[in-house]
């Protein structure tokens, strides 16, 4: 510990510190004591968080990390056979060594898993929130011709204005283009749509058409659009896009959202099983707002609201054999 | 039992013990700054206090298992992180007299109770003292004991005399004296 420190701990200091505290009358100590909580704010508490974050969930992931390092590696190798042959027949002699340089990449890739949302602040100064069970991707250096980040999954974008460097969102075969505003993309592989919300400015949402030609939707603020993976066609909207976007300050809105649908959202946001043993009540439709409710205050508040349905949750157990829990359960029935 | 952004602590320490991170990152949100403050007055040392934390976090994340529902986590933290900074002391060759003379200090002073660093009443009470200070005044004065500089110094950056800085000090001085006061119960050791 502590090799890169320059100073040892040098013992006067201690015997300074003591005196120093002896010595305080007791107007003095409740100064001290303000002093004291003055600095409490001044900690930088999110960056601590990820580096605890990323210390604990190392140890479960080494599989993980070494499978993506191949996809990566895979990744790189195809621009880096272009730009074998471009140096070889296209490139002109005299600007070859900073280039070279400039293309030394590393990925980072950050994961929020299910039951949990983080908040990462990219190269570039953009916010990112990260909703649960998504990954970002990008690479560094981030700002080169463009600033691209990867995304499986939903995040909410804060995007640092640069006329000069376009901000883009790869999801699957899409891309959503902006140079700098707000909005939300939730595209995770499993669903079938690709969503986009706007919040601020304007974004341009590319995709390829039927017969691979790129085609584009270009949205205003408080559009919302939804976009079709296999029929490759969009639909666009002008409305209050607050649902789509509260997420990322831990507020759920529902809004005639159905029982289906809000059980996605409850395995997402809390990291349990959600089961619905009856067809009749996949039917039912919520409308509410949850305010950064603990999941007992929001079943309890589902139960209130529709006195036909009853909840019952089973906390998660240790699997034998392993370090690993079951997840919680939460079965919907009818009464 | 403390409240942490509306979840009683006892049902965070039961998500905690299950495995769910989300509750996890409430309490180190919680509990992160106090406790970095608090080591950082024995190690004299923000960065390495912020290391200690931070390990001990992470220690209490793979040992959730054998926490004890039961506990008050306040005091349980608190202790953890004293002892874990003074054995860094240890390590560093710091004399044990010295070392003792500082736990003492720790286990004695006000300066050391974990409400102070936590949401507590005594916080807030403090803070509301000082949010009676008119704005320029608490300005000067937070420049003049909280950020270390001189008199001088002040009068130069604020583009006023030395003699106003004096007495607005002294001002602070006076309305703090007088809020304070109210709270000598609490603060009954002080």
């Amino acid at each position: 510990m502590n090799k890169n420190r320059q100073h040892k701990k040098f013992e006067p200091n201690f015997k300074n510190l003591i005196e120093y505290r002896k010595g305080l009358t007791s107007f003095d100590k409740k100064l001290e004591a303000a002093k004291l909580i003055d600095q409490t704010a001044t900690v930088d508490v999110d960056k601590a968080y990820r580096t605890v974050s990323s210390k604990i969930n190392k140890g479960n992931k080494t599989t993980g990390i070494f499978t993506s390092l191949t996809r990566i590696a895979a990744v790189l190798t195809l621009p880096l056979l272009a730009f074998t042959i471009w140096t070889l027949f296209f490139q002109e002699t005299n600007k070859a060594p900073v280039e070279m340089a400039q293309n030394e990449i590393t990925w980072q890739k950050i994961q929020s898993p299910m039951g949990m949302r983080s908040q990462v602040v990219l190269p570039d100064g953009s916010n990112l929130w990260l909703n649960a069970g998504s990954e970002v991707k990008y690479s560094i250096p981030f700002t080169r011709e463009n600033r691209e980040v990867e995304l499986a999954g939903e995040a909410f974008f804060d995007v640092a204005k640069n006329e000069q460097l376009p901000f883009v969102v790869v999801a699957g075969d899409t891309e959503v283009e902006v140079l700098g505003t707000q909005f939300n993309v939730n595209a995770y592989p499993q669903t079938e749509q690709i969503q986009v919300a706007l919040k601020e400015g304007k974004v341009k949402f590319r995709f390829a058409g039927d017969e691979g030609k790129m085609k584009f939707c270009e949205l205003n603020p408080n559009d919302f659009m939804e976009f079709s993976k296999t029929d490759k066609t969009f639909a666009r909207k002008n409305t209050n896009i607050e649902k789509y976007i509260a997420w990322h300050q831990n507020v759920m809105i529902l809004d005639d959202t159905p029982m289906t649908e809000l059980a996605g959202m409850l395995e997402r946001w809390y990291g349990v099983e959600v089961v619905i043993a009856d067809e009749e009540i996949k039917r039912y439709k919520f409308t509410t707002t949850f305010d950064n409710e603990p999941l007992h205050r929001v079943l309890e508040l589902l139960e209130i609201s529709s006195p036909e349905i009853k909840i019952n949750y089973t906390v998660g157990k240790p699997i034998e054999g392993t370090k690993k829990f079951s997840p919680s359960v939460v079965t919907i029935t009818k009464k | 039992m403390s409240v942490i952004n509306g979840i009683k602590e006892e049902t965070l320490i039961q998500r905690l013990i299950n495995g769910d991170q989300t509750a996890f990152e409430l309490l180190f949100r919680f509990y992160y700054p106090g406790l970095v403050t608090f080591a950082s007055q024995i190690v004299i040392d923000s960065t390495e206090a912020e290391e200690i934390v931070q390990d001990f976090f992470v220690k209490l994340w793979f040992g959730r298992r054998k926490i004890k529902n039961t506990e008050s986590l306040k005091s349980y933290f608190f202790t953890s992180v004293k002892n874990r900074a003074l054995n860094v002391l240890k390590k560093e060759k710091i004399s044990e007299k010295v070392r003792e003379e500082l736990r003492d200090m720790v286990e004695s002073d006000r300066l050391y109770q974990p409400d102070l660093f936590v949401e507590s009443e005594l916080q807030s009470r403090i803070k509301l003292a000082f949010e009676k200070l008119p704005p320029r005044i608490n300005e000067i004065f937070t420049l003049s004991r909280f950020k270390g500089f001189s008199n001088d110094e002040i009068a130069g950056e604020l583009n006023i005399s030395k003699r106003t800085v004096e007495t607005q000090i002294s001002n602070a001085l006076k309305i703090l004296r007088e809020e304070l006061k109210d709270y000598m119960f609490m603060l009954l050791l002080f």
